[in-house]
């Protein structure tokens, strides 16, 4: 099983959510890895690293693999799907052949944009290629599908509250949780961690519903 | 004669195929066709699990540290319509809502619901 979290937009959360994901499944029993496709940052490479030195048995390893956008494909189903249950893929922040890549070895992309309406516009263009992938999958009888979830969403704000109407008025599959803006995201990556492993109860429900929302859609 | 069996399941569709590498890469040639792009820097060959560590775990050794403030939740309320305007029409529109004993806010939803039609 390998879900994608991408978007063709950096800083959106695409780390932030793979490494919560990761952390929150592991807990719950899942054999998964970490796949970084951003060559340019490597934070969840980085991340792994971190976590690797924490000795710390409530924290156990998250193996975390660079890969190499050229043989993606091979290393992904040949290698690690065979390994593990589940590969999350930390999308990389562009429309290349790469992000085209990424979504048709994906059976589930989940795509953090923020509620910003450039966020809604590049999320447009996004989705275009996500339908290109999705129809040239479908016809060799594979299926891939796109759910978005709102990041450093804030409830309180017009703003916010009306980009996320729009995204399901678009008809655009819109996960029902959304992740406020907290400093406990940022905590937990510098530290190797995942928000369940620190303390903050408010982030933690919010990794926890969106985690659960997408374990049945797997 | 036997009643014909009708095999529910045959109908059912079939489980997603998972593609091969071949599949994905006749899909993508299919997508991206001729137009060839600017590939991102080719970085690492080999596939190696960057993260891989023999450090033993032992105990809980460190506890991370916490924690960030709460967002507190906001009941359902009604939709908030909030713009921008320049100071002086600011002030125009408070003389007419007065001129209207009304208040601003009362005022433009009358404004509205009139220009609307409703
Ligand atoms: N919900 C959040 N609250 C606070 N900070 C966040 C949140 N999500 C992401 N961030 C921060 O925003 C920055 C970009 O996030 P990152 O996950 O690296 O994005 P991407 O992988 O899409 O480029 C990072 O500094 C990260 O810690
Ligand atoms: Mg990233």
């Amino acid at each position: 099983m390998i879900i994608s979290v991408t978007n063709l937009k950096g800083g959106v959360g695409k780390s932030t959510l793979a490494q919560n994901l990761a952390v929150y499944l592991t807990q719950k029993g899942r054999k998964l890895c970490i796949a970084d496709t951003d060559v340019e940052q490597q934070t969840s490479v980085k991340w792994g690293s971190v976590r690797a030195e924490i000795e710390d048995v409530n924290v156990p390893e998250i193996p975390v693999y660079q890969i190499n956008p050229d043989t993606i494909s091979d290393q992904i189903l040949n290698k690690l799907g065979k390994n593990y249950d589940l590969v999350i893929i930390d999308g990389t922040p562009a429309l290349t052949e790469l992000t085209t890549r990424i979504i048709i070895m994906s059976d589930l992309v989940v795509t953090p944009i923020l509620a910003s309406a450039t966020d809604v516009w590049a999320l447009e263009t996004f989705l275009k290629r996500f339908e290109e992938a999705r129809i040239t999958k479908e016809a060799m009888g594979g299926k891939v599908e796109l759910f978005v979830v709102l990041n450093k969403y804030n409830e309180r704000t017009n703003l916010d509250r009306e980009i996320g109407e729009t995204i399901g008025e678009m008809g655009i599959n819109l996960l029902a949780s959304k992740i406020s803006t907290r400093v406990a995201y940022k905590e937990a990556t510098v530290q190797g961690l995942g928000i369940m492993e620190l303390k903050d109860k408010n982030a933690q429900g919010e990794i926890e519903s969106l985690a659960t929302e997408i374990e049945k859609l797997l | 004669m036997a009643k014909k069996t009708f095999n529910i399941k045959s109908t059912l569709s079939l489980p997603p195929k998972q593609l091969s590498v071949d599949d994905i890469e006749s899909a993508i040639k299919q997508i991206h066709d001729a137009k060839t792009e600017p590939e991102t820097s080719a970085k690492p060959t080999t596939l190696k699990e960057v993260s891989k560590t023999t450090t033993k775990k032992t105990s809980a050794t460190k506890q991370p540290k916490k924690e960030s403030r709460d967002v507190v939740e906001t009941p359902v309320r009604k939709v908030r319509l909030s713009v921008d305007i320049h100071p002086s029409l600011h002030k125009r529109l408070k003389i007419k809502a007065i001129e209207h004993d009304s208040d601003i806010m009362h005022y433009v939803e009358m404004l509205i619901e009139r220009d609307l039609g409703e």
